[in-house]
């Protein structure tokens, strides 16, 4: 399909076109203010504890921090793991389920095997014992999203595994086995572009799940460490604050899944633009 | 409405105990109608009953045990002391060797009819310095056998003699200053006897009869522990409470949403702004914030290279704001707070004195000065440096600690201002405290010490040359000598000018900054008076016998 | 059949063998169990080297490791930090835990399979974009964030209704007598929440699942010819279609059963459940070993042998898949 088609077809589908702008938006805004004022997220102002005004869109917390710009720095943040999270997990996924799929035989048991290893332990068991040692260093937000990546692929593997496994037998593809093709090439150039459509919708949902998994690692103390706050960890301190300043629960909790929902669009978008037509199965 | 956690009155003389054997500390209590059940949300449940083993030594046991087991001593919210187990103070019957005589309430009886007497008492010292020259390992060089968190002051009794039933003295050498801290959170011996794990697991599941005002009734492991009135208690004034039940709850948040939903009656948080304004919005609800001998301070690791200068560290000393860190984060829920400046005698104790006069507000002049002084050059960035060497600095503190994690801030931010840099490291509670502080792998570190009603033996352990506790490395001759003279000072008087002179030597070498006494918070339903909280060693539940329903006036 | 489970099985057990090192050795070198212990004046070194000797904190982590797996074959999963035997601890957490999942599942698959078919029956009318609206934000939600808006919603209702119907920590009131009647309700004023807390995350994925599942389904050759043979709607939809359209959905909540323990995890800190949730933190903010291990070992034997079941069906439907 080529790629037009699939652009004219991804902006017929409004929804996955607002998640574009809107994460877009988003981060350009957090570019913007990171040149203009940087560091902006880390000033201490004099006004603590205050409700959302012009000079604090979003407020301040209790040592004056303003919300909006660390609202803005932390979704940055957590759009960069789940960024790195969403890279690796594709690149592995990818390249082990095709693998998988297409050889079979001992290389489909051993990476079926280890897909099954990080399947079964509960993604949360993984990541509560690897963050309670690693993440007091420095550019924890990368040692985090090194972690959620090694229990993020597994998903995307199983995907492509399964759609190379339908089309292995093919006529397309005995075709080119035919002519002698390698199977390396035979995998990137035929059979791939084939799962694309599976891949970037896997792709776009684990973007979503990267982002809530440092979340729910932030809110049982173990995400990105505390002076740089990512989003999920501005939720998980806002917690208590519900009745008593709830712009501190409530603004970086809809920040975040706005920022969710723009991914699942986008996902939904993908789905439609690049998916088979109806009567190709 | 808001009680007051902390007696302001007098100290000392004033508050010692009347001939009839009650400590006056009960005398300002309310009125009680006669039964209910208090359910406290505990944050911790206890592995055990025995307070003295290495898993057992833990707040959430000692709250159970507190009304529990026999206390001969007890500290008051105003880290006086209050012999609660004995007829009077104990006895110093001679100083050269120091030889002392305790007399056991003669009313002391357990719940099971059998009086508590001596035997009970020596028991006790018994299992906790009992030795086995087979056992004599490396690490044990004494060979001792049983697991015992703390054999302080124990270990240096060379003869304990029964004079009668209730009547014991016990010789010391070397001398020990605070002998009244002990004979605290003693069992029963006759049932320590007959259970089978002895010591080590013998009271790992039920604690055997009371000597206190309430009663053991059922654990509910992962659940509940229940409390009920003990009526063979000798002590005043009577409980009246049916039971006391612990619920196990360990989230913050979900306490304060039971009290709320009237599944607790009463919680005892770490305070936090968020959470008490929280809490001053519930109906029926008292709270009440106390300023215990617990205190933020800052240590410093003076094998450091930057630190070991102490121009550096007078820098910091004038750069971090301790008044802006008061006024910003404890300020909004107790006017009450204060900075502190002294590490050994707290405020709020008798004998409290301020030190460090010269850094009671923060200097930024004086701090860019003393760096001049040191040949330190501001750079570009506004970064002092020396040799090529910037003046960046690490400040570790434990994670998950919202008050530390705001304070870090402010102080980078304060010493940022006097051209310090400071990198901020949240480190986990289990790998700060096991490796990084022991390790002395740390440049400035922020925790919080605990004092009390003894404190020299507790500044000793921290700041004595060599001391295992003494994480910065600090070596001082005058603090030395004074904590040596002061460990076998018997006078309580003299003890305290002995432990200011300890807090002088740590002002002039400005080894550690200490920063304000931690806040305590303690909410509890409008149902039950009498719930105080003693932010020492004891705890909230220091005298639960006194805790009741409100009697409803008609 | 039998041949493809007992190879399947027999290709488990490695896995578990190795995850089970990995927690170990990870758990091991994460921390020191004593630290707290150490952290306090005053404690006697000798205790700290008898516990250190006690919980083998000098040996290798390979000979401790070995060491465990022996006792681990004879049925025996070791002692806690303080000293509590492993499996009894483990099995009396799963069964708080599987109360809560065994709940909430069926829970879920009936809001999924109800707003799934629901929307594919009739795609973009309202029901279908209020279903997909709900099912993408509940997807996109933190799941404490969610609890922690039920549990206000909750509080709300027992203060309108005067007294405090719905709870919001624990599995029941301590010391709570009187009759069974009595009890049974207080249990399920305490369910209520952290139940729909769960099926609500669980049910947000699903729903979207079964609705892709059965859409597909409705366009399926075999149905397009039942309708072509002049059966009514009614009967395509409910007699054949609706059947095929539910089993995939059957191998997804299996295999789904990680995310599902993960998500527990969760909702039981939240709620004060004491689960697997609240002894997976304790053990590994303790680093208890043998807790931590014997939690995997338990958790991915659990797993296992849904995924199992999930193959199984898997295999039913596509038997180039078992054949592969």
């Amino acid at each position: 399909m080529g790629s037009s088609v699939v652009a004219r077809r991804f902006l017929r589908h409004r929804s996955g076109v607002l998640g574009v702008v809107a994460l877009t938006g988003l981060f350009a805004l957090a570019t913007v203010a990171g040149r203009v004022t940087p560091a902006g997220h880390r000033r201490l102002t004099t006004d603590y504890s205050q409700a959302p005004s012009l000079r604090h869109p979003m407020g301040t917390d209790a040592i004056g921090h303003d919300l909006f710009l660390q609202v803005l720095h932390g979704a940055q943040k957590s759009l960069q793991v789940a960024v790195v999270v969403t890279v690796l997990a594709t690149v592995t996924g990818t390249v082990l389920g095709a693998a998988a799929g297409y050889r079979g035989g001992w290389v489909d048991s051993v990476i079926s095997r280890l897909t099954d290893l990080v399947l079964t332990v509960p993604v949360i068991v993984v990541l509560v014992v690897a963050a309670a040692r690693l993440r007091q260093q420095r550019d924890s937000w990368l040692i985090i999203a090194l972690m959620i990546s090694v229990v993020a692929w597994p998903q995307i593997a199983r995907v492509v595994r399964a759609t190379v496994l339908s089309l292995r037998n093919r006529s397309f593809v005995t075709a080119a086995q035919g002519l002698g093709a390698s199977s390396a090439r035979i995998i990137f150039v035929d059979l791939l572009p084939n799962a694309v459509a599976a891949i970037s919708v896997s792709a776009t949902l684990t973007m979503a799940t990267a982002v809530l998994l440092e979340t729910a690692l932030s809110f049982l103390g173990l995400g990105v460490s505390a002076p740089d706050p990512s989003l999920g960890r501005l939720v998980a301190t806002g917690q208590g604050a519900a009745r008593t300043r709830p712009w501190l629960f409530y603004f970086p909790g809809i920040v975040l899944v706005s920022i969710c929902l723009c991914f699942a669009a986008i996902g939904e978008g993908l789905r439609s633009a690049l998916g088979p037509d109806d009567d190709e199965r | 409405m808001v009680l007051a956690g902390v007696c302001t009155a007098a100290q000392g003389s004033t508050r010692s105990r009347e001939s009839n054997g009650l400590p006056s500390f009960v005398s300002d209590i309310e009125d009680r109608a006669p039964g209910g059940s208090l359910t406290y949300a505990a944050e911790q449940e206890p592995t055990g009953f025995n307070g003295n083993t290495s898993t057992g030594a833990t707040t959430a046991v000692k709250n159970v045990t507190e009304n529990l087991f026999f206390y001969a001593m007890k500290a008051r919210p105003d880290s006086g002391v209050d012999y609660v187990g004995l007829e009077r103070e104990p006895k110093v019957i001679s100083s050269q060797p120091q030889l002392i005589e305790w007399e056991l309430r003669r009313e002391a009886i357990w719940s099971d009819g059998t009086p508590v007497t001596v035997a009970d008492v020596q028991h006790y010292f018994e299992q906790v310095m009992l030795k086995d020259p087979a056992q004599v390992s490396t690490e044990n060089a004494n060979g001792y056998v049983n697991d015992v968190a703390s054999r302080v002051g124990y270990d240096q009794i060379t003869k304990f003699t029964r004079v009668d039933d209730k009547t014991f003295r016990a010789e010391f050498g070397p001398a020990y200053g605070d002998y009244r801290s002990l004979w605290t959170d003693i069992p029963q011996a006759r049932f320590m006897r007959a259970q089978r794990g002895g010591w080590d697991t013998g009271l790992d599941d039920t604690p055997g009869p009371s000597a206190g005002p309430y009663l053991f009734k059922e654990w509910n492991k992962g659940e509940s522990l229940v409390l009920v009135r003990n009526d063979q208690w000798w002590g005043s004034p009577k409980p009246t409470l049916d039971s006391i039940v612990f619920r196990f709850l360990p989230d913050t948040a979900s306490q304060v949403t039971a009290l709320r939903n009237n599944e607790v009656d009463m919680i005892y948080p770490q305070p936090q702004v968020d959470l008490v304004q929280e809490i001053r919005s519930l109906p029926g609800i008292r709270h009440s914030i106390g300023f215990g001998p617990t205190f933020e301070h800052l240590t410093f690791n003076l094998k450091h290279e930057l630190l070991s200068d102490r121009a550096v560290r007078q820098a910091i000393a004038w750069g971090v704001d301790r008044n802006e860190i008061v006024d910003r984060l404890l300020k909004p829920f107790s006017s009450r707070a204060v900075r502190v400046d002294n590490s050994v005698v707290l405020v709020g104790q008798a004998g409290y004195e301020a030190h460090g006069a010269e850094y009671h507000s923060a200097d930024p002049a004086r701090a860019r000065a003393a760096l001049d002084s040191s040949g330190y050059v501001r750079g570009v960035d506004g970064i002092y440096e020396k040799g090529g060497r910037r003046l960046s600095l690490r400040l570790a503190t434990t994670a998950d600690n919202q008050l530390r994690a705001q304070q870090a801030e402010l102080m980078r931010n304060q010493l940022s201002r006097v051209g310090i840099e400071v990198r901020i490291e949240t480190v986990s509670a289990r790998l700060f405290f096991g490796e990084r502080l022991p390790g002395g792998d740390f440049d400035i570190a922020n925790f919080a010490w605990a004092g009390g009603p003894f404190p020299i033996s507790a500044a000793k352990q921290v700041w004595q040359t060599g001391s295992d506790s003494n994480y910065g490395g600090y070596s001082s001759p005058a603090f030395d000598r004074a904590a040596a003279e002061g460990a076998v000072e018997l006078d309580r008087t003299d003890q305290l000018v002995l432990a200011n002179a300890m807090d002088r030597a740590l002002w002039e070498d400005l080894a550690v900054l200490p920063l304000y006494q931690k806040p305590t918070l303690l909410a509890v339903r409008d149902r039950f008076v009498n719930v105080t909280d003693n932010p020492t060693n004891e705890g909230p539940f220091w005298r639960a016998q006194v805790w009741g329903l409100r009697k409803k006036t008609s | 059949m039998a041949r493809f489970l007992i190879r399947r099985l027999a290709h488990s057990v490695p896995v578990v063998v190795v995850s089970s090192f990995l927690v170990f050795a990870m758990v091991a070198a994460a921390g020191d169990p004593l630290a707290e212990l150490r952290s306090r004046p005053g404690v006697a070194p000798e205790t700290i080297a008898l516990r250190s000797e006690q919980l083998q904190l000098h040996k290798p982590v390979p000979e401790r490791y070995l060491g465990w797996v022996a006792r681990a074959a004879r049925g025996d999963l070791g002692t806690s930090v303080t000293g509590e035997p492993v499996a009894p601890l483990i099995l009396r957490h799963l069964g708080v835990t599987l109360r809560m999942v065994l709940l909430a599942v069926p829970l879920g698959v009936a809001g999924a399979v109800l707003i799934g078919v629901g929307s594919a029956l009739r795609p973009r009318s309202v029901l279908d974009r209020a279903g997909t609206v709900l099912s993408m934000a509940l997807v996109a939600t933190p799941v404490f964030w969610l609890a922690g808006l039920l549990k206000e919603a909750g509080v709300r209702f027992n203060e309108a209704v005067g007294r405090t119907v719905v709870f919001t920590v624990g599995e029941r009131s301590p010391g709570i007598e009187g009759s069974w009647l009595a009890m049974a309700v207080d249990r399920a004023g305490h369910l209520v929440l952290p139940t729909l807390t769960l099926a609500l995350v669980a049910m947000a994925g699903w729903s979207r699942f079964q609705r892709a599942a059965t859409i597909e389904v409705l366009h399926a050759t075999y149905v397009e010819s039942a309708r072509a043979r002049g059966l009514p709607e009614r009967r395509v939809v409910g007699v054949h279609a609706l059947r095929n359209a539910l089993i995939p959905l059957t191998a997804v909540v299996a295999t789904d059963f990680a995310a599902i323990l993960g998500g527990a995890v969760l909702v039981e800190v939240v709620f004060a459940w004491r689960g697997m949730g609240r002894l997976l933190l304790d053990a590994v903010n303790g680093s208890d070993v043998h807790v931590a291990t014997g939690w995997l070992v338990v958790t991915a034997s659990v797993v296992i042998v849904l995924n199992l079941l999930a193959d199984l069906v898997y295999a039913a439907l596509d038997p180039r898949i078992r054949d592969a």
